[in-house]
């Protein structure tokens, strides 16, 4: 979290986590090439980065549409989701690397602009088996380079979240696209059926994952309650709670995170103002609630970032009458201020 | 998230579940038969004894081998260069269809075994080199005796 714009935010985490993963990239690499360099010495250097390049990005790009669900489905994942816009930069300077040195190996001899080349050598779009194929990598690329740049809370802002998660969204077009580029390309020449077995496995993987995980979301989200009375709607009983940890409940397709901070519960939007992020799923630190995806803050008792900070939720009425916790789904404005429930009397009503 | 992005989010993997292996099928199946087979030869066999009939090029060596007693026949592709094209396949010209010999790429040596038969048709032996990328005839090479 930071007050003011800066190219990257560094902290411990962050660091130990792009090491790691700029150390399995350069492990990788270095590994393809040396057995590619044994196996077959005469694969030329061009080659075997094209091919290198190409396997490590399709990895990477099933590990970070992986890393979404993975932390719907168990929280143990999280960690992951913190950093998950340096594994997809990382990916698009991969993915780049190989379509560059596509473009120059395949299209650069000609008299024609390479890029021209590369739609007009090949214009069987309506044959599957000579579908010019390097265009879908092509426009894949694209989409990553948009995201690249576009990662940066610059323009998480200027774009609002909704917009921003909209344009983000198409990575799975690109991944689409990456699928059909190598089934329609390397799987139509390489006889080996590990490609297919390997490309098959990571859709499965992927779409169980989504799934499940969203499966799992619908259920949260189709949870009926009682009806109201007198504007209060009974949530669950207060034993149900962990001191620093919230439950999340949906009410009138809005999601509230009600939190346990030490002897009361406190109610908020469960929707972070960062990226949208599942406020429920955090826990309460240095006495703010700290979002999972990327430690956005916010107080309990209103719902605004600490200063400098501007951010702010919208916060809930609580009340708990014979150990039942019951909320007004309405949501009081941005940042207003609530004693939240007190837990050890039997009876306490929230006062704005 | 909102609920209306996690509706959207679970909608488009419900549409790629169907649509990513249907197209994973659907591009397996038209994977060509007949160059699985033939490419599954390794371009590392021995040669055969016997040289028929030799192509010499600035970029490459075209070898036309047999053994002793004339009943195996062998295609030798060497590049002396290495070629500006990654990968291509090698075609042996003739009706009604062009008959697939082997994939080269654009170092090293190759070789593939012919039909025992090609004794009777190695009096006007014509290959063609079809680029795999480009999806284009990029030579025609008659091997004179």
């Amino acid at each position: 979290m930071s007050a003011s714009y800066s190219a990257v935010g560094w902290n411990r985490q962050k660091k130990l986590y792009d090491r790691i993963l700029f150390g399995f990239c350069v492990a990788y690499l270095t590994c393809f090439i040396v057995l590619t360099a044994i196996v077959n010495r005469d694969y030329t250097f061009e080659t075997v980065l094209i091919r290198s390049t190409s396997t490590l990005a399709v990895l990477l790009l099933h590990v970070i549409l992986s890393i979404g669900p993975l932390a719907r489905i168990n929280t143990k994942f999280l960690p992951l989701l913190y950093n998950r816009r340096h594994l997809g930069v990382t990916m698009f300077c991969i993915a780049a690397i190989h379509g560059i040195f596509s473009i120059l190996q395949f299209h650069s001899l000609s008299n024609v602009n390479p890029l021209v080349s590369l739609f007009t050598s090949n214009t069987n779009f309506f044959s599957l088996s000579d579908f010019p194929f390097q265009a879908l990598g092509f426009f894949a690329l694209i989409i990553f380079f948009l995201m690249a740049i576009t990662s940066h809370d610059f323009w998480l802002h200027n774009l609002s979240p909704k917009v921003w998660k909209t344009v983000h969204m198409f990575v799975y077009l690109a991944y689409a696209f990456i699928v059909m580029h190598v089934m329609l390309g390397v799987i139509q020449y390489e006889t080996h059926p590990v490609f297919v077995w390997l490309i098959s496995i990571g859709a499965l993987w992927l779409i169980a994952l989504h799934l499940i995980a969203g499966t799992k979301e619908v259920r949260v989200d189709n949870k009926q309650f009682a009806p109201a009375k007198e504007n209060y709607i009974e949530l669950c009983n207060v034993n149900e709670f962990e001191n620093g940890r919230a439950k999340i409940f949906c009410i009138k397709d809005e999601r509230i995170a009600v939190y346990q901070h030490e002897d009361r519960l406190y109610a908020l939007h469960n929707v972070c103002k960062h990226q949208g992020g599942p406020l429920g799923e955090g826990k309460i630190i240095d006495g703010c609630i700290t979002c999972p995806w990327h430690g956005y803050q916010y107080l309990p008792k209103n719902g605004q970032s600490p200063p400098p900070f501007t951010e702010k939720v919208s916060t809930y009425l609580l009340k708990i009458v014979d150990q039942k916790v019951y909320i007004n789904p309405a949501p009081l404005a941005e940042g207003t201020e609530t004693a939240g429930a007190l837990i050890n009397k039997q009876l306490s009503v929230n006062q704005n | 998230m909102i609920k209306t992005l996690r509706k959207r989010h679970l909608q488009t993997w419900r549409l790629l579940a169907v649509l990513l292996p249907l197209g994973i099928i659907s591009a397996y199946l038209v994977v060509p038969n007949p160059a699985v087979n033939q490419l599954l030869q390794p371009a590392s066999v021995a040669a055969l004894p016997v040289v028929l009939k030799s192509v010499k090029k600035d970029a490459y060596v075209i070898n036309l081998r047999s053994n002793s007693n004339r009943t195996q026949f062998q295609l030798e592709w060497q590049n002396k260069i290495a070629s500006v094209l990654p990968s291509s396949l090698i075609y042996k010209v003739s009706k009604p269809q062009n008959e697939l010999i082997g994939r080269i790429d654009n170092r090293g040596i190759f070789r593939f075994a012919l039909p025992s038969d090609s004794s009777v048709t190695l009096k006007d032996f014509q290959i063609i080199i079809h680029d795999i990328i480009h999806n284009q005839t990029t030579d025609t090479i008659k091997i004179l005796p």
